[in-house]
């Protein structure tokens, strides 16, 4: 369980984040939602001891995030950083690998490269494993980061029994990990995070497709502001009333009895420039 | 997972076999290269006497060589040869984990300010011949300079490291900046003593700007090699640390990394390594920038492999250099780093135009 409470940071005096606290259980993932400038990627640096809170207490595993040397969080945490510069032409293979560099001391063993073989499979990019790495595009780039932080926090049962659940807790922490991909791997990364929480992780994850939150989500916070505007279950948090004072647009969230779950679509502009209530599609232009 | 994927993922990536090879392959190479070098010179000494001599040095009598061979082998050429080995191996080394430290394939040990501080305290010592530093080389003997330009060395690092801190913590691209600010000053008050010199004293000033090997006895050995040794056997544990880092410095952290660990490291076996090649050597440029990107092409990026590769190839490349700087011109020499720097620069170039077209 990762607990957050009451954490504030600011920088050069302009607050960023003004008294969030969450709670993310293993078994279940967290969508941080907000508009551009909302306080998501500090919260998740706060959270993965990038930075520290001015106030406030982060647990981890029911420890305080002090307790935790970089060296044991590392084993049991994972963190997919948004921008990614990789110096030097490492292959893809290599890249993964190191993901279990926390897991070894000199050189890998034979189970720590059955894993990463599993996740350049899991994450569809086997075909790329002897590639250099920055000669790929960015969505590829970005699917070997997940598959990445996925070797570093999966147990070598995992990979040869699906139903194994992870006796330690994991927690992957993701700052906007679909951007950049295509639709079919959007979901896919989403579908891998959440079989992941079904193995005993916990998955916090920045979105910023509210439809793919209300799908994939266990739990939406949504900021706004640095300050917590709505948690909970992703269709209450993300009702009209709350996007339309999260972003500043209004939206209808549609209920449709051949779905899982309601989609939310943009139907005008925002309400500070008032105009007929009705759909107008070149505004997405 | 089936077992023909697991089959093929063994070719995959990183491979111990390949690192293996290399690293054999480097070591003979440099030792054929030694052997050829200490044979070859004004006096030429084939390999089979080679081989006589040391032998007979280590107690097996034999009479296969001349006198004069066996004393040119054993005082000149041999110290020498190995002094080019370490000094070009603690350059390659060096170079290696700088530019892995900096992330930038450009970095070079030179750019903390290591060379520009030796030189500088050295040509001040030549130009200013202050008492202190004569009563200084009374008390070492010929070893006051190389002295005082270690402790240029280590000075110029420190400020550059001190002004590299934003609240409390080293930050590599401020380190970089303020690298090239006191190489620029430190540049700068070199070339006005220089300017100051007599004729005899830019003879001597020469020589730290470009660097030789001349200098290279048992004695000057005897006080490198512990020190050379130390980054040597040091660095290349550093591997795995340095290919973290090439994601980044929170990423790294992320992976159970120290940075701040990690950049002391490099920085105190860097500097302790290239200040006494400098100090004992003169500033010998471009093998610490070219060599690793050499190995980089060869091996790829992965610094478990790069940082001996390096080593190696840096006192492989030095030893040839030393030779070429001693024979073209002789009985005369060439300054080594007109050696190094006229064989590295159509290297370099060529590794720019063949990056650019991938």
């Amino acid at each position: 369980m990762i607990q957050a409470r009451n954490i504030h940071y600011s920088i050069k005096g302009k607050k960023l984040l003004k008294g969030v606290s969450l709670e993310a259980q293993t078994g279940e993932l967290l969508a941080i939602v907000g508009a551009n400038g909302a306080g998501k990627s500090t919260l998740l640096k706060v959270l993965s001891k990038e930075i520290l809170p001015e106030k406030g207490e982060i647990n981890i595993r029911q420890r305080s995030l002090d307790y935790w040397s970089r060296e044991s969080l590392a084993k049991f945490r994972a963190v997919l950083a948004q921008q990614n510069a990789l110096a030097f032409n490492f292959k893809v293979y290599d890249l993964v690998l190191m993901g279990r560099y926390p897991h070894f001391k000199g050189n890998p063993n034979k189970q720590d490269q059955e894993i990463v073989q599993y996740c350049l499979e899991k994450t569809g990019i086997t075909h790329l494993a002897e590639r250099i790495f920055i000669t790929l595009s960015g969505g590829e780039q970005q699917r070997v980061y997940l598959a990445k932080v996925m070797a570093q926090l999966l147990d070598y049962e995992a990979i040869w029994d699906e139903n194994h659940i992870s006796k330690t807790p994991k927690y992957l922490l993701l700052d906007e990990p679909i951007t950049g991909l295509d639709l079919f791997h959007q979901h896919n990364l989403l579908q891998i995070a959440k079989e992941l929480t079904q193995k005993g992780f916990c998955v916090i994850a920045i979105l910023h497709d509210l439809n793919l939150a209300l799908q994939y989500a266990d739990q939406v916070l949504l900021l706004k502001q640095g300050e917590v505007l709505g948690y909970g279950k992703p269709v209450e948090v993300l009702n009209p009333h709350n996007v339309l004072e999260a972003f500043n647009i209004s939206v209808n969230l549609i209920h449709q009895s051949d779905m899982a779950c309601p989609f939310i679509v943009h139907c005008h502009e925002p309400i500070l420039t008032p105009k007929p209530a009705i759909c107008q599609p070149q505004h997405f232009l | 997972m089936n077992t023909i994927a697991w089959q093929q993922s063994r070719s995959l990536g990183f491979s111990y076999t390949k690192a293996g090879i290399i690293l054999t392959s480097l070591v003979l190479i440099l030792m054929a290269v030694g052997i050829w070098a200490v044979g070859v010179g004004a006096v030429s000494i084939s390999f089979k006497e080679v081989g006589c001599i040391l032998l007979n040095e280590l107690g097996w009598v034999n009479t296969h060589f001349s006198e004069q061979q066996a004393l040119i082998l054993t005082v000149i050429r041999l110290p020498r040869v190995l002094m080019g080995m370490l000094v070009g191996a603690v350059l390659g080394i060096t170079g290696a984990s700088m530019q892995g430290l900096f992330r930038n394939p450009l970095a070079d040990p030179g750019l903390i300010g290591i060379s520009s501080g030796a030189s500088l305290f050295a040509v001040g010592m030549i130009v200013l011949e202050l008492k202190v530093i004569q009563e200084l080389n009374g008390l070492a003997g010929l070893y006051g300079m190389s002295f005082v330009a270690f402790f240029g060395a280590c000075l110029t690092t420190i400020l550059v490291y001190q002004l590299s801190k934003v609240e409390g913590k080293a930050v590599v691209t401020t380190m970089l900046l303020a690298g090239i600010a006191v190489n620029a000053l430190s540049g700068a008050i070199t070339g006005l003593m220089t300017y100051m010199a007599n004729d005899a004293q830019l003879r001597t000033i020469q020589f730290w700007g470009l660097g030789s090997l001349g200098g290279a006895s048992w004695d000057a050995l005897k006080v490198a090699t512990p020190l050379c040794l130390v980054p040597l056997v040091f660095v290349p544990r550093l591997g795995k640390a340095l290919n973290a880092f090439a994601l980044g410095e929170s990423q790294a952290e992320h992976l159970g990394i120290n940075p701040v660990r990690l950049k002391n490291q490099v920085i105190v076996l860097t500097t302790l390594g290239v200040g006494v090649s400098v100090a004992l050597c003169g500033a010998i440029g471009f093998v610490g920038l070219i060599i690793p990107h050499i190995i980089r092409l060869l091996t790829g990026a992965d610094h478990r492999l790069v940082l001996p590769a390096s080593a190696l190839l840096g006192a492989i490349v030095l030893t040839l250099a030393d030779l070429v700087s001693r024979t073209i011109v002789a009985p005369a020499e060439l300054p080594i780093g007109i050696v190094t720097a006229m064989l590295g620069t159509p290297v370099f170039i060529w590794i720019l135009i063949k990056n650019r077209n991938q």
